[in-house]
């Protein structure tokens, strides 16, 4: 294993110029150094050549994105002109469970944001704004278009607004459409305006914006991978730090004849964090020294929240996990009435009740009592602590591989209670009566569901321990003293046991 | 294969140095067309830079007119080992969260050009050939002077 | 590289209009396979508690006002019936065809091949109880007439307010337990068979006595014998307890015998009863008395009790409360 290990990929091993260090890489604030990347890295193009000339290949995107794009749009055919049944209509089963469980247990976890390499939502969007589906266009002089870098593009090509430039219209967006999943998670015709009005969104900000700033900004889908994405195993990445100093193009930020500039507003030979890399691999592309590549790497290895915002999208993530598996996987028809109003009838006023519950808990709950703990841990700690943003942030990370571990225990009983709606919605998507692949009449047959509360509570007791040792590393970069780093600690690891156990104690019961 | 820069003769080393400028400047050209639309302050701070390392170049060519004869060898930084002065970013998420400061641009430069400056100093001392010596003092000069340029605008 | 782009280009034009043409198509190919044969989508609807031959699809289920069924079929004609239910589990039963019960899971398509040989009207049923509005599946809306016209004197609609009202916040407050008692028997069902204000008469096919019995002479079956015993037993039905066998309502005749058949009417009523077949080895007749015990309670019960003895007509008065 260690042999597949790209050794230049190991801070020590990056060569150091004798006698006189690399200048630019040494160098105090305001330029920091590259970050030294935590654990092994595996160069997954170079071990397998041919994945590599896959993605170089400039069709690559189109031709993973148009299948989906064919299944998604005959999935909205389907919401409309299907059946009624939500449990029986492919783009309910497929959209709200299997790729929902596909999303969160396996692409985020192991693949980053491959969903969005094959996301349709901007596809429409991004044919116009670039005018080409697989080749780059060059700004020739006289050529019609806006000039970003130096590729040109169609559109307005606005700049994106700089007061929205965070990530919190996606937190909202996720959070708004949370408040209302019971009512497109049996509604077919409700499930295609959501997901309809996302396409159309993607459209007309691609048109107005430039390049991906709908994904960027808005997408709420693209909110949580972002954030999920850092604990991912997989990540694009320079190969060489060296590579990308000397190299004058900086083609991956402007693009080339051969990739496009990063959609995603990226200087990928900078990029330290998988957040916003939507695995477009156009700067594996368009680097012209094939400097950049994908790699494998330990679970979790992101270790930097950047603002409030995705802080709080942290915490908005933890608290739908927690009150999903109250709603949905819980005893309490009182809840799950509440979340569906309309259905169970309990009334408009009782549906605002629990919108605002809904909205409290992450937006102002379990920050205020996360801030306390925090507080707390500064006082116990004693020495002189870092400001405390920066401690605060620090210290909110380990809720990333947290929210992703309880994600996935919300959504492991999700596939095992009813896969079987999977195979027979493949079969007659439509509920027209068809039998694709002679799985329509499989029976309604939930998979091991005796298991499940072990199963929940084993990936929650791998969150734990994920949590916790990630809570004790964060704790050493805001005191360098050992003693103050566990005390400072400690806190905060009862803050996230507590946690845990009030998720253990959901599946449980 | 890259070669130490104490191994150049004095002809490829101001060949070397040309071609970092130029590379810089296209670098710098480069940033500013990223940022052409987006933060008008940013890419002008970054075109106004790349014409300064033009200038850089101009007056590297000169000297080597008068040093040498005959066309400037092909040399670049991605022939030796060392990083002798590029800019580059601190981050890579400047466009996402738009935190990238017009002042800043200088900012960059600066710093690389007084660690360009420090590091011709530093190869002074340590080279033998003398007259490589020679030029590396007057190099470290040069870069001297940008980051005062550099200074001014920051200030 | 212009090749390469006219060819994604026509290859993502084609998955957008596929997308939505292929599945179209397919269904069509399925469904015009044999042109002799003439299909029928019926579409059970469990909230406004009817079949529809219209198309019923997750874009209009939650909006539209869907069209009660009329099938009128020449004689000869071969059918393909299709059958589904857009929400709940609906039994398609057709008992003179000899078609069903048919479960329709929802979402699941069912498909029955029948020739239309045998002339006649023919009703069909939900005999599922599928939701607040099943009653109007079990009345005579469904009918299938094969080589005539539906005579509407031969099949009444019933223009009352067949879906159960909420209990708990629709039932209107009433003073007279005997226009509570209607006013639950025309709304939770019990007209839908029983006809009516009780007067019976709904053909159940393969019912030992044919059609649904009347209820409008209970009172007599009660040993209730004249307008003022009716009265009497009111009193008694109006108690909130309801009647007792060690308290006898001053006034009537025999009181053992009519708290004795009160309980038995009770039992019925909660418990429900299956119909006797008149023809052993024939179909199971459709209609059948279901159990109400989970949507009347004890006091709604004696209500209805209340109304339905008050519909018997004795020699010396016309009924009232009529």
């Amino acid at each position: 294993m260690s042999e597949a290990i790209n050794p230049n990929l190991t801070p020590q091993s990056v060569p150091s110029p004798v006698p006189i260090p690399a200048v630019v890489r040494s160098a105090p604030t305001p330029l920091t150094p590259p970050p030294a990347r935590e654990g092994w890295r595996i160069d997954l193009l170079k071990m397998f050549p041919l994945l590599k000339w896959v993605v170089k290949q400039r069709w690559f995107q189109f031709v993973v994105i148009l299948p989906n794009l064919f299944l998604f749009l005959v999935f909205l055919a389907a919401g409309i002109w299907g059946t009624p049944v939500g449990n029986r209509n492919i783009l309910i089963v497929f959209v709200w469970i299997f790729w929902w469980f596909l999303l969160i247990s396996a692409m985020v976890p192991f693949l980053s944001r491959i969903w969005c390499t094959v996301c349709p939502f901007p596809f429409f969007g991004e044919w116009i704004q670039r005018g080409s589906l697989t080749t780059p266009k060059m700004a020739t002089p006289g050529a019609k278009g806006t000039k970003i870098g130096i590729n040109r593009y169609f559109g307005l090509n606005l700049r994106w607004p700089k007061a929205l430039s965070n990530i919190w219209m996606q937190n909202i967006g996720f959070l708004g459409l949370c408040t209302f999943s019971a009512f497109y998670l049996t509604r077919p015709i409700v499930s295609v305006i959501v997901l309809g009005s996302l396409i159309v969104v993607a459209t007309v900000l691609h048109v107005i914006y430039r390049q991906r700033a709908f994904c960027n900004y808005v997408c709420p889908v693209s909110g949580f991978l972002s954030l999920y994405a850092m604990s991912s195993m997989t990540e694009v990445r320079s190969k060489d730090a060296d590579v990308c100093l000397k190299c004058h193009d900086k083609s991956c930020l402007v693009g080339s004849e051969r990739g496009w500039g990063c959609p995603w507003f990226n200087f990928p030979s900078k990029m330290e964090r998988n957040n916003y890399c939507g695995m477009c691999m156009e700067c594996i592309k368009s680097c012209p020294h094939d400097n950049m590549t994908v790699n494998l790497r330990p679970f979790a290895a992101d270790t930097k929240l950047k603002g409030y915002d995705e802080a709080w999208k942290a915490f908005i993530m933890l608290a739908l996990a927690l009150a999903y598996s109250v709603i949905y996987l819980g005893p309490w028809a009182f809840f799950k009435n509440l979340a569906n109003y309309t259905e169970s009838g309990v009334g408009l006023p009782a549906f605002i009740g629990y919108a605002l519950a809904l909205w409290a808990l992450p937006m102002v709950i379990i920050p205020s009592i996360f801030s306390a703990f925090h507080w707390i841990a500064r006082k116990v700690a004693g020495a002189e602590p870092k400001p405390w943003k920066e401690s605060f942030l620090l210290m909110a990370y380990p809720l990333v591989p947290l929210g992703l571990l309880a994600w996935i225990a919300f959504s492991v009983p999700l596939i095992f209670i009813n896969g079987s709606y999977i195979l027979v919605t493949m079969s007659d998507p439509f509920g027209w009566g068809w039998d694709l692949f002679h799985t329509a009449h499989t029976a309604w047959s939930p998979v091991v569901p005796q298991l499940m509360p072990t199963i929940q509570v084993f990936i929650m007791a791998l969150g734990l321990i994920l949590t916790l040792k990630s809570t004790f590393k964060q704790a050493g970069k805001v005191y360098e003293d050992a003693k103050a780093k566990v005390r400072f600690a400690a806190p905060m690891a009862i803050f996230y046991t507590a946690i845990v156990l009030l998720f253990i104690q959901l599946y449980v019961n | 294969m890259t070669r130490k820069l104490e191994e150049l003769s004095p002809k490829e080393m101001l060949a070397l140095a040309i071609s970092i400028e130029q590379s810089n400047q296209k670098a710098l050209h480069n940033f500013s067309e990223m940022f052409n639309g987006y933060d008008d302050q940013v890419s002008k701070n970054f075109a106004e830079m790349s014409v300064e390392e033009g200038r850089h170049e101009q007056i590297l060519l000169e000297k080597f007119k008068n040093m040498f004869k005959g066309p400037v060898p092909e040399i670049s930084n991605f022939d030796v080992e060392e990083v002798v002065e590029a800019i580059d970013f601190d981050d890579s998420e400047h466009l996402i969260f738009d935190s990238l400061k017009a002042k800043q641009v200088y900012q960059l430069a600066y710093e690389a050009e007084k660690r360009a400056k420090s590091f011709y100093e530093k190869a002074m001392k340590t080279v033998k050939n003398k007259e490589l010596a020679v030029l590396f003092k007057e190099l470290a000069a040069m870069e001297g002077d940008h980051a005062n340029w550099l200074e001014n605008k920051i200030k | 590289m212009k090749f390469r782009e006219i060819i994604s280009s026509v290859l993502a034009v084609v998955a957008v209009v596929g997308a939505f043409a292929i599945p179209f198509a397919y269904q069509k190919q399925r469904m015009t396979s044999d042109h002799n044969v003439r299909t029928i989508t019926l579409t059970g609807l469990a909230p406004q508690g009817i079949w529809t031959q219209d198309e019923v699809n997750g874009g209009n289920y939650w909006k539209a006002h869907f069209k009660p069924a009329e099938l009128n079929l020449k004689a000869g004609e071969q059918i393909r019936l299709i059958l589904r239910s857009a929400d709940v589990v609906h039994r398609f039963y057709m008992p003179q065809l000899g078609i069903g019960p048919i479960e329709l899971v929802p979402g699941h398509t069912e498909v029955v091949n029948f020739k239309a040989d045998k002339e006649g009207i023919y009703p069909y049923y939900c005999t599922a109880v599928c939701g607040d509005c099943h009653f109007h599946m079990l009345n005579m809306r469904g009918l299938v007439a094969i080589g005539k016209e539906i005579d509407t004197k031969t099949a009444p609609i019933i223009n009352e307010p067949l879906c159960m009202v909420n209990i708990t916040s629709d039932l209107p407050s009433f003073t007279d337990i005997t226009q509570k008692g209607h006013f639950l028997f025309q709304t939770r069902g019990c007209v839908t068979c029983h006809g009516v204000d009780g007067a019976g008469g709904i053909p159940n096919f393969n019912y030992v006595r044919g059609t649904v019995p009347a209820l409008n002479t209970l009172a007599s079956k009660m040993s209730l014998g004249s307008k003022d015993e009716v009265e009497a037993f009111t009193k008694a039905l109006e108690i909130k307890e309801g009647p007792a066998k060690d308290k006898p309502e001053p006034g009537l005749s025999n009181w053992p015998l009519s708290f004795a058949q009160y309980q038995s009417v009770v039992k019925t009523i909660e418990g429900g009863s299956p119909p006797l077949k008149a023809d052993p080895n024939g179909p199971e007749p459709p209609l059948f008395m279901p159990s109400w015990k989970e949507n009347l309670d004890h006091e709604q019960i004696n209500s209805i009790i209340a109304f339905l003895i008050s519909e018997q007509k004795f020699e010396e008065h016309t009924g009232w409360g009529n």
